[in-house]
């Protein structure tokens, strides 16, 4: 997935774990863990959601990286 | 070489092979029923190797996973809630107990089945042993089953379901997030993908074996019933989802 994010340490900066992030956006502490370990890209929902809850834009979290694939 | 030619040979190769079977189950043909073939061994010692075979998987898996389970619980008591690592740790422990309690259901059945069909004329005792076997490892697979579920509950408590409800599965599926949905979705598209594949095989064994063993149409009805079924419900649901059904996916 070409998805970078930055939610462990903006989580971090917000001094709660994936349980109570999960919560404050809406779904599992599971699904925090995934995207933390890049191994889930969420939604755009989701996506906005995160970035709501940590005062930032959304790009402040994600990254889109080119991964060559597609050339 | 270009991809229509690959195909072509591909199609080729599989029209000879139909060919070579066809050909062979015919020759074969005069070999004599199944049933038949089956008077000729010792149905008894069949059903006990089957039955036997029955105790070790069973006993076997569910020793392993209730003794997994019993870790991951122990964990679970001293855990620190800030400690991600550890939940992940502990909710990968329960995959192996969860898959061995279902492939002791689905295993059980078959052996139990198989058992069965040699161990109904030998006797009463050998008959009754079978059954309870089966119904004992079913109990103690689904009562693992229920705990597993409970202890998932107790580590992530947005899960909602109870496996002695009948819509366990959709009460589940409504309490998990868009993560976990996609992966149940993706894993549903996996399974569907691999019993497509085994039941086009399984209908040309059935076919062939229907002339050799002379094993009647049965066979070749189930397995074409199991495959229209997937696939109309696979068809149905795309239908369903293209028109405004994929809101909430």
């Amino acid at each position: 997935m070409p998805l970078k994010n930055h939610l462990k340490e903006m989580r971090a900066r917000l001094g709660v774990n994936q349980a109570e992030m999960g919560q404050l956006v809406g779904t599992s502490r599971q699904t925090i863990s995934q995207i933390e370990r890049g191994d889930y890209s969420p939604s755009v929902t989701l996506a906005l959601k995160i970035a709501q809850v940590c005062g930032v834009k959304v790009e402040d979290v994600f990254e889109y990286e080119e991964d060559g694939t597609n050339e | 070489m270009n991809k229509k030619v690959k195909w072509a040979i591909r199609i080729a190769a599989c029209v000879l092979l139909g060919a070579v079977c066809g050909f062979t189950a015919a020759k074969l043909a005069d070999g004599g029923d199944l049933s038949e073939i089956f008077d000729d061994i010792d149905g008894k010692k069949v059903g006990i190797v089957l039955m036997i075979l029955h105790i070790v998987i069973a006993a076997g898996m569910l020793t392993v996973a209730y003794v997994l389970y019993s870790k991951a619980s122990k964990a679970a008591k001293n855990l620190d809630p800030d400690d991600d690592e550890a939940f992940d740790r502990i909710e990968a422990m329960t995959n192996t107990p969860l898959m061995a309690a279902n492939l002791t259901l689905v295993l059980g059945t078959g052996l139990f089945g198989c058992a069965e069909y040699f161990l109904l004329d030998s006797g009463k005792w050998l008959a009754v042993i079978s059954p309870a076997v089966f119904v004992v490892s079913i109990i103690l697979a689904s009562v693992l089953n229920a705990r597993i579920v409970e202890f998932e509950k107790k580590l992530n408590p947005e899960k909602k379901g109870s496996v002695w409800e009948s819509n366990f599965q959709k009460q589940w599926l409504d309490s998990c997030d868009e993560a976990q949905k996609q992966m149940i979705y993706k894993a549903g598209y996996e399974a569907f993908r691999v019993s497509n594949s085994l039941c086009s095989v399984l209908t040309v064994l059935v076919l062939l074996a229907q002339f050799v063993f002379k094993l009647g149409v049965m066979p070749l009805v189930v397995v074409t019933l199991v495959w229209l079924t997937m696939n109309l419900t696979y068809m149905r649901a795309a239908v369903k989802l293209e028109h405004g059904g994929n809101k909430d996916a």
